[in-house]
Order: C-alpha cells, then structure tokens, then sequence
C-alpha cells in the first residue's frame, strides 16, 4: 500500500493538459495580437523633404511632443489645479504689463548750446598787418636787437608751425594798407619800413577791422596809440564784426627796447622822445592783436611764445572771448557728494529720444518729501590768459514743465511756478584763481513744485564779477600824468600805452554784454511724485 | 512615466522662479522705483538693476535649495525603514537656510537707500522664502510631498 | 454559485486555514460568498482554535470596504456554531452516546461485536482517537440536516442556492488517516448528497467535492494513552480506507475526489491525542488541498483522473502548484498579498501607531490622503480594522513561513523551495526542543527583502518599500466603493501589485 501510495505521487511531471488549462487566457491573447503595422511614413528623413514638407514634419513633431506634455499636465494635475496655476500666470503678467506700459511720457533732450568752443584749425590762413606809423620806427633803432626786432621773423614761423596748412599774409598799414609780398615783411625790422609817408602818419586799424575776413586770423602789430573815440569807434567795430559772431580778441603784451619818438599821445597829440633803459620794464609796450577763434588766437599766442617769445621778459596775453572754459561740463558723470532724499537717475528714463550730452542730471524725488538737495564737484579746467573773474558765480535758471498735450513727448513749458522749488549755489575753487573745481549746490523745495511731473531747469553759471588784468593798470597811461609830462618831457614814461585800460575794458564790456562767458552750462531733469 | 513625474515636478519648480522672476521685473522694480530713494553715489537705475541681480541670485538660491531638497529626498533618503521619514522636516528646515543666506548677501551687499529699505527687505525676504516655499510646498518628492509647512493645507491633487 | 467548505477534523481545518489565506489573496474563481464550516468533537483542537480565529480575523477584514479588488474577495459566512461537534451536548463515551445500556440484546450484542471495551469506554472529547469506526457511527447518528444548526442552515441555503438556480458547490476537507476526517467525510458527503440529489432540484445545480489528505506527517505516540492516533499505522489506515472506500463506493456521491499525500511524513513539533496540545503547523500539502477545492470551484466539472507531482523530487517549485489560469498567476496573487503583508506589518502599520502616539502625519503623505482628509478617525481604526488587518497579515506570513518549512529543513537560502521566510520569520526550538517557526519583530524584518519574499530570487530589489512608499504617496483609488479604512488597505494592496515582481 505504502509502495503504491509512493508509487502515485512520484508519477510523471505536471500534465500537459491540466498545464494547457493552466496558460493564462492573457497569454493566449498576446499570442494572437497581430505585430503593429509598421509605418513606413516615418523613415522618411528630414533631409529628403523639400522645404515646405521640412517644415510641415518639424510642425508636426513638436505638436506630437507638446500632446505628450499637455497630456501629462492633464494627468498629473486637475483641470481647477490648471485654471488656478494658468490664472495666476496671466494675472502676474498682466500686473507686470500694465505696470511697465505705465511707463511715463518724457521730455525732449535739451538743445545743442548755441556757442561750442571750436578747436584749433587743422588749416589756417592768418593776415598779419604791420603798424607803420613813425611811432613803431622807435622799436628799431635801437643798439640791439630789439625784442620787437626779433619777434618780427617769429611771426610767419608762429603760422608755419602752427598749422600745418598754415599760410600767412603780410600787410603794412597806417593811412592805408598795403600788401607785403614775399619777406618783404622783413623789413618791418628796419627804420626805413617806418619811413613811407603813405602809411606812417595814421594809425587806422579800424580799416584793418573792416578788411579782416572771420575765416583768418587776423594779427595786428602795433603800439595800440589810440585816442577816445578811436577806442569807442574801434571797440564797436570789434563788437559788431568778431565779438558777436563768438569770435575772440586777443592781446599779447610785450615791453621792447625802444628809442624814438612816441607821437600822438594825450588828448593834444603830444609827442615825447623816448629811449628805453636796461630794465625791461622800461620798455615800450607793443601789441599783437589778434581777431579770430579763441582756439587759433591762443594757439598762435603759444607758438608765439615758443618759438621764443616766451623768453621775453615783459609778456602778457589777454583773450577776450565768451569762453572761459573749452571743456564742457561732465555734469552727468560727476558723482553726487550729497543727495538727500532724492535720487539720481539716469538721463534715459527722461527723455524721449537719445541724448549724448554731457550737461545733464536727472533726479527722482519719491512721494511724500517736502525737501531734497543735492551736491556735486568736477575738474574745471579754464582757459590760460582769459578774463580775470571771481569764484563767486551767479546761477542763471530757466525752468519747464512737461505738459502732457496728448503727443509722444511732454511739451515743455515755462513755469515760473518751478523756478521757485529749485535754488542753485555754485562756486569755483580754491577762493582764488587759478580755479581748478566747480562746485554745484541745489536745494529743492518739492512743496513748490505745482503738480507731479517732469521737469527740467536749464542753468547757466556765470561768474559774479569780472575784472582785468592787473599788468594793464601798470601799462595803463592815463590822461593825468600826460600833461605832467607836458610840462616835463623827460619824465615821460615811455613804458606805458595811452588808453590801454580804457580800450580792455571796453572790449571787455562788449564781451560781457554781447556774448556774456558761461562758466558751465548745465541742465536738470527732476521727476516730481506728489 | 517615473521620469516624466520628475520632469513635471521640477519643471513646476522652474515655473514658480519664472513667476516670481517676472514679479521682480514687472512689479516688485517699478515699485521701488516709486518708493525707494537711493541717495549719492549710485544712480537709481544702477540701483535698480542690483536689486533685480539681488533678487533673482535670492529666487536663484531658494529653487536651487528646492531643487537640492527635491534630489536628497527623491534618490538619496531610502525609506525602506519607515523611521527614516522622521524628522524630515527638519532637514527641510534646514535647506531653508540656504534662501536665508542668499537674503543676508543680498540685503548687505545691496548699497544701502534713505527712504524704502523696508519695502527692499521685505521683497528679498519675502521672494526667498515664498519661492523656496512654493517649490517646496507644491513639488516636493511624493514622499515627502506634505513635510513642508502648509503643505497639507496647499498641495492636493498630486 | 455559492460555494460551501467544510473541514472535518483537525486536518479538515488546516485544510480551511489555507483555503482562507488563498481566498484572501483572491485565487477564488469569483467574489460569491464562502460558507465555512468546521466538524469536530473536539472543539479545543490546536489547530481548529487557530483557524477559527483565521476565519473570524478574515471575516472582520472582510468588512473593510475594499471595493473591486482581488483582496479579501470573497464574502464568508461562518456558520452558527462554527465549530460543530457530534458529541455537542451529548455523552462524550462511545457507549453513552448509543444508550448501550438500553440497547435490545441484539443491538447490543452487535455493538459489542463492532467495538471494543475499550472502544466504547474511551472519552471522545478528544475525538475518535484515529478510530473511523467509532467517527462514522458517531456522524451517522449527529448529522441530521433538517435539525439542528449549523446543519439546517446549511441544508436551506444550499435548497435556496439551487432552487434559484444560483448554484452551489460543496467540498469537505479531512485526513483519511486520523479519525474524524476519515469518518466524516464520506459520511457527511453522504449525507449531504443524498439530501439534495434525492430531491427534484436538478442536480447540475448541486455539486459536492472532497479533499481526502493521505498521510503527510507525522508525531511521536502519546504513551500515555492507551486508545490513541499513532502515526506508525496511517499508512495501514489509509490503506484499509482507501480499499473500503473503492468496495463500498463511499465516495461515489462525490462530483469529485481528490486525494493528496506526501511520501515523506513531516515530523510535526507537537504529539497530543487532541486538545489545544494538538495545534499542527501548516503544510504544504495543506495548500495544495486548497488549490484542489479552488479547482472545483472553478471548474465546470472535473472529468479524467488528472494525476499532479512536484517535478523534482528534491525541490518544490511554484511551477508545480496547480491552478486553473497558471502558477503564475498564483505565484502573483501569493507575492501581492505577501508583500502586502509584509510591508503593512514593517513600515505602514508601526507608522500609523506612531501617528496615533505622537501626531505629525505629515511623515505619511498616504497618511494625509488616506486618513485625515477623509475624516477617517485613526484612533478609533488603530484598535479595530487595523488590528484586525495586522493580525491577519502575521496569520498569513506565519502559514507562509510554516509551508515553506514543511519543505525544508531549518535554513531556507536561496536553496530555499517556494517562499524566502528568513525575510520575516526564523526558526527557533521550543520548550521541547522542537524546531518551530515563529514571526520576527517587524523591526527585525529584512527590508531590502522586500522585493524577493518568494523563490527564486532572480533580481536584487533593495528599495522595494522605499518604491513602495512614494508609490502610496501618489496612489489614488479612483473605485468610489473603497472607503474608510478599505480605501487605505486598497490602495496599499494595488501598490504591492505594481512593484515589479521577479517570476521564473
């Protein structure tokens, strides 16, 4: 039994048919699913289609991939989860939108200054009239060289190496002028050129004036003897011709030897014989004036001196210009000292179309402040041999609103309700010349601002108080002391020139008034939140 | 479809730095520049541009640490023993500090204003900690999907 | 089709005890209720206590609304009494229960013929002590379907059953070499069988199966005892039941037989005449006795002799298991309900308990989907379905552990026949010094072995759980039936499912 029992239960492996039974129903459905049909659309590469069916494929697989996306955001997420997350998107970006597309109307840039301080020429033609009257013989007769005598060759080599397409033009005048070709300007060095009766008995610059052409440098050599009215009449001519189309004068001062006689001086046309001592001092001033572009005027002057000028003992230069500064001022990339409660901003987000100047500072005084100021300093480099001016300057301010009329742009309009929240302190510094920074101070009172808004201030610094040189006092020969000499010839002092102080100072006076000097220029854009 | 459940979680974390990246730039700056005043030696936009730096490196570091916590929990923590889900939140916390240091960096290392600073500080704070947040809230690994604060009230449905 | 099992005796019940744990991991053809019913005189049986209390965690599992899912799948009535014994408020002596005393001479004088002194003196509290004589008079004269319970209950939900042309299948478990198994199989099969065939219920409605387990094991003899089951004669008791049953045709009201056996007879751990000291540990074999009921359930009809053995002779594999649609698919089922189990005991269930102790739920995203935002209360759930889970999943990982070792010996290694058990149990000796197996602390679980609690490990799976977990954190049961707990316990055995599964 037991051996039977064993027997029946070791028997054979599992049955075929209970294993048959068995097979998963599953099993047999797979083995009877038919193999996927295979596409053949799908081996054609990219490279064999024409453009428009390249195009179309890319189309199509990126819609293909963005199904799969689309599909798993919908599986993975909820359909109120989607609307949520795709309204908070629009909504930030919307917010974001409408935040930027508030973005305020501007104002347009200031305008170019209407003076630019032009450089120096890259080519130049400079007349040079030579005074012939019987005074300037005396410049000649001397012993020695004289340093008249040896500035008078100096003069074409001042054009020559000042400019490389330099040219210079001689002339002599007097009663007349008349041209000198060739080196026959050297002769300017001899008694003889003083000789000719035609042009040795008047001095009329002013008919030099009226010949000289604003495209040259125009360089007078004289004494500068000049009565009243010839200082009037002349300092008019020079007003109306070179003053007001922004061109300079300028004078270069130099005492040489002399011995002669020095006529027409006073009121009465006294005449004095006059010899120079040793000392330089005593020697008899003559005059470069020279009319033209405050750029080839100093440029010349600095030739001049040079190519030896330099080493004359008694020399001073003047140039009268309505520059007192060639560098316009880096007031936009000056760093503020002080800004209180307000914020410096770039020029860009206040104007309305591109701007390159230098000139300009924008501010941005947020909501709620009652007072804000600010502060700045920068390099001021003025002009060697220019008007003597204190450091104290006076603001000049315009002011603007930008006034919404519907246009792209703001309109500026004047506001002297403006005028009244801006206050400017500007100095130079040190206390006294030379100066070598500019110092700006502005106050603001936004309570005086009428609305919110742009607005921008134009403001000119000038200086407070001008004054000339001190050396032309000294030259100066004044009406008193003529008579004395009157009296007395051997105490004329030949060392002076008639009406000298006059004649700057009213050339200067017609400076100041026709084209009064800038210290800077400057302009202030400032964004008002009320 | 593991992979894709990854891709989909840390593509909503990018997301949430999208949304906020675009806050920043679109309404958190021009806000400043309503309220802010920078004072001397910067200029506003120049201000405004390092705070929009500032404020993306901080958004930056927060779903960076979102992304780092998402990465430990999903393929480094194994929780074959059911004890290792302890003290998880922790660890989250501690991830948390990342955003807190990129909010120090940016409030010192931002040049400093005369009016505004509270409305700066609190967008730094607030970017940090509400990206690092949301990435976290929303994105966590599954297993760990409701350990960060809020999560069990916000996160349903995935 | 309703479907009825009863287990007779001890091995009856053990039978009962594997179909169970095969019912819960869904191997049923479909979810029609299971009616369960254990014969036995005696009612403290080891084994029949233990699976009485499986059935009873089973049904209360059952009660966690799962929805539509294999787990828990079929519905179980148990009856009223579950355990139902002859000698149940009657005399427990062989003679007393006949009324020898008030015998006629004749009668009596056949009784005397028919029994021993000894016989009809021993107490049968402990059952017919491997006397089938003694049993089947015994059942003849008890079993009356049209009296008391469970038996009424039983003979009018099968009328109704076929009577509404639902159907029913009944199938009996019981050892032929013992004594109750063997006396109350054919003699309640017949019974049953003449019930209902004797009636005008077409009789394709009605079909009755049973499970005949030949020796399989065996225990040292109880000296003490005089009238007693030895294992030394089974072999010689089967031998004479199955030659009886073959002449007498006992077995002929059957739709179907089945008989099982092993060659080699299992030392069992503990030897009692009956009682709680008769508590047998699973077999194998036992599955197999489940797997044949299963195949009557799901089979039309049987037909042939289909003849089933292990392949090899040295190892027991899972492609040697029968089952209607493939060992695979058992070997699945099996693997989900493992894994099931041993992932709620290691990680779910201590999580949930330390949810319940210190709070932060947050650790548990499954936790928050499951339990707090659908108001389910953990307080309340902990001392009830989910202890009651927890103690089926011990029950189930226990039986799988102690079928694997009635295979093997004490080390089970990647030599190991069908189930990796070192996973989660050990062997240890007990009192006695008998090789048992008991289940390890959930802490002391191997949890890289997760992903390989069945043989052969063909894959390492060493983040099984840690998977396991981020797939509960995601899972969502989109069946509207799976509620309360049931949706958890759902989604925790779908998720076993979807872990990759090594199969050979």
């Amino acid at each position: 039994m037991a051996k039977a029992a064993r027997k029946a239960c070791s028997v054979s492996p599992f049955v075929q048919s209970v294993a048959a039974q068995a097979t998963a129903p599953s099993a047999r459905a797979e083995a009877g699913r038919k193999p996927a049909k295979h596409d053949e659309s799908l081996t054609v590469s990219l490279q064999s289609l024409r453009y428009p069916e390249r195009f179309y494929a890319v189309s199509n697989s990126y819609l293909a991939f963005m199904r799969i996306i689309t599909k798993h955001i919908s599986n993975t997420f909820r359909v109120h989860e989607i609307r949520a997350l795709t309204a908070l998107t629009l909504f930030c970006l919307l917010t974001g939108m409408g935040f930027s597309s508030c973005a305020s109307k501007r104002l347009p840039p200031p305008a170019e200054p209407e003076r630019r301080f032009s450089p120096v020429s890259e080519a130049l033609k400079v007349d040079l009239f030579f005074d012939a009257t019987l005074s300037m013989q005396g410049f000649v007769r001397t012993p020695e060289n004289s340093y008249y005598q040896r500035m008078i060759p100096l003069l074409e080599r001042g054009v020559i190496e000042g400019w490389r397409g330099g040219e210079a033009s001689f002339y002599e005048f007097g009663d007349d002028i008349a041209p000198l070709p060739g080196r026959d300007y050297l002769d300017a060095a001899r008694p003889t050129f003083y000789s000719n009766s035609k042009y040795n008995k008047k001095t009329f610059i002013e008919r030099v004036i009226d010949r000289a052409q604003l495209d040259h440098l125009t360089i007078i050599i004289t004494d500068l003897f000049q009565d009243n009215a010839d200082v009037n009449q002349l300092s008019e001519k020079l007003k109306q011709k070179f003053i007001v189309n922004n061109l300079a004068v300028g004078v270069m001062a130099v005492r040489s030897q002399y011995l002669g006689v020095v006529y027409d001086v006073g009121a009465e046309n006294y005449s004095f014989g006059y010899t120079s001592k040793e000392k330089p001092e005593t020697g008899r001033p003559f005059y470069l004036l020279a009319f033209g572009s405050h750029a080839n005027i100093a440029h010349y002057f600095a030739t001049l001196g040079n190519s030896g000028l330099n080493a004359f003992p008694e020399k001073h230069v003047l140039i009268l210009s309505s520059f007192l500064t060639s560098e316009p001022s880096p007031f936009t990339s000056t760093k503020l000292k002080i800004a209180d409660k307000l914020s410096e901003i770039s020029s860009s987000n206040v104007f309305a179309r591109n701007y390159s100047g230098e000139q300009v500072k924008a501010f941005k005084i947020t909501k709620g402040q009652a007072k804000a100021k600010f502060s700045t300093d920068w390099a001021y480099q003025p002009l060697p041999d220019g008007l003597d001016h204190s450091s104290e300057l006076t603001p000049i301010i315009q002011g603007w609103k930008g006034e919404d009329t519907g246009a792209r742009e703001l309109f500026p309009s004047e506001n002297l309700q403006a005028l009244k929240a801006l206050t400017i302190t500007a100095k130079l510094l040190p206390e006294n010349a030379p100066y070598d920074r500019l110092q700006v101070a502005g106050d603001i009172n936004v309570v005086n601002f009428p609305s919110a808004g742009l607005y921008f201030y134009r403001i000119l610094l000038r200086p407070a108080r001008y004054s000339l040189p001190h050396w032309v006092a000294v030259w100066n020969m004044g009406e008193g002391e003529i008579e004395k000499w009157h009296l007395h010839p051997a105490d004329f002092d030949g060392a002076k020139t008639y009406n000298l102080e006059n004649f700057l100072g009213t050339l200067q006076g017609a400076v100041l008034n026709t084209t009064p000097p800038e210290v800077s220029e400057i302009y202030c854009y400032i964004r008002v939140d009320k | 479809m593991d992979k894709l459940k990854h891709i989909g979680l840390i593509v909503g974390m990018a997301f949430v730095f999208f949304i906020f990246a675009l806050l920043i730039i679109y309404v958190e700056d021009p806000f400043l520049d309503s309220k802010v005043t920078t004072g001397a030696n910067i200029l506003m936009d120049e201000w405004r541009q390092l705070f929009r730096y500032w404020a993306v490196f901080g958004i930056s570091t927060a779903v960076l640490a979102a992304l780092i916590w998402y990465a430990w929990g999903q393929w480094t923590v194994n929780l074959n023993d059911w004890t290792k889900a302890n003290k998880k939140r922790i660890v989250w916390l501690l991830f948390l500090l990342l955003p807190c240091c990129a909010f120090l960096m940016g409030w010192l290392l931002t040049p400093p204003i005369q009016e505004g600073a509270i409305f700066v500080t609190a967008f730094y704070l607030a970017n940090n900690l509400a990206v690092y947040l949301l990435a976290t809230v929303f994105f966590s690994p599954s297993s760990f999907k409701y350990t960060p604060w809020g999560a069990v009230t916000l996160r349903r449905g995935w | 089709m309703s479907y009825y099992v009863i287990g007779v005796g001890g091995t009856g019940a053990k039978c009962i005890e594997s179909f169970i744990h095969l019912c819960a991991a869904g191997l049923m053809p479909d979810s029609k209720s299971l009616f369960c019913l254990f014969v036995d005189p005696d009612g403290s049986n080891g084994s029949l206590k233990r699976a009485g209390e499986l059935l009873q965690t089973y049904h209360d599992c059952k009660q966690l609304q799962l929805g539509a899912t294999d787990l828990f799948k079929s519905g179980v009535r148990i009856a009223q009494p579950d355990i139902w014994s002859p000698l149940q408020d009657k005399p427990a002596r062989l003679d007393e229960f006949f009324n020898y005393n008030i015998l006629e001479p004749a009668a009596a004088h056949l009784f005397d013929v028919l029994y021993s002194p000894r016989e009809k003196q021993t107490s049968l509290e402990y059952g017919f002590r491997g006397h089938p004589s003694i049993g089947s008079a015994v059942m003849a004269s008890a079993v009356k379907l049209g009296g008391e319970e469970p038996w009424a209950s039983l003979r009018n939900q099968i009328s109704l059953d076929v009577g509404t042309g639902e159907g029913a299948k009944v199938i009996l478990f019981g050892s032929i070499f013992g004594g109750t198994g063997a006396s109350g199989v054919p003699t309640i099969s017949r019974l049953v069988s003449n019930e209902f065939k004797s009636s005008k219920l077409r009789q394709d409605r009605f079909k009755i199966g049973s499970v005949l387990m030949l020796p399989y094991f065996s225990f040292d003899p109880v000296k003490s005892e005089r009238l007693r089951v030895d294992a030394d004669t089974f072999l010689l008791s089967t031998q004479s039941a199955l030659n009886y049953y073959h002449s007498q045709h006992e077995l002929k009201v059957c739709n179907a037989v089945y008989l099982l056996g092993s060659e080699t007879l299992k030392p069992m751990r503990t030897s009692s005449i009956g009682g709680q000291g008769q508590e047998n540990e699973p077999h194998l074999l036992e599955m197999y006795a489940a797997l044949a009921a299963l195949n009557f359930f799901g089979q039309e009809s049987v037909e042939g002799y289909p003849l089933v053995a292990r392949e090899l002779q040295s190892k027991t594999r899972w492609s040697d298991l029968p089952y209607d649609s493939g060992f695979a698919d058992l070997k699945k089922r099996i693997n989900q309900l493992a894994r099931f189990s041993f992932a709620y005991l290691s990680s779910y269930y201590p999580m949930l308990e330390s949810i319940n102790d210190t709070g932060r739920g947050y650790r548990a995203p499954w936790y928050i989907n499951f339990f707090s935002r659908r108001g389910v209360d953990l307080k309340d759930s902990i001392t009830k379905e989910l202890k009651q889970l927890k103690s089926y999943c011990e029950s189930f990982l226990l039986w799988l552990a102690n079928i694997e070792q009635s295979q093997t010996g004490d080390n089970v290694d990647e030599g190991g026949h069908l189930i990796n058990f070192n996973a989660f149990a050990t062997t240890t000796t007990d009192e006695n010094g008998k090789p048992t197996v008991v289940l390890r602390d959930p802490n002391d679980f191997s949890l890289s072995h997760y992903g390989n609690l069945l043989l052969p490990i063909t894959a390492n799976y060493p983040k099984g759980l840690s998977e396991l977990w981020e797939t509960m954190s995601d899972i969502r049961i989109k069946d509207p039936k799976a509620d309360g707990v049931g949706r958890f316990v759902r989604a925790l055995y779908d998720a076993c499912g979807k872990v990759k599964a090594e199969d050979s």
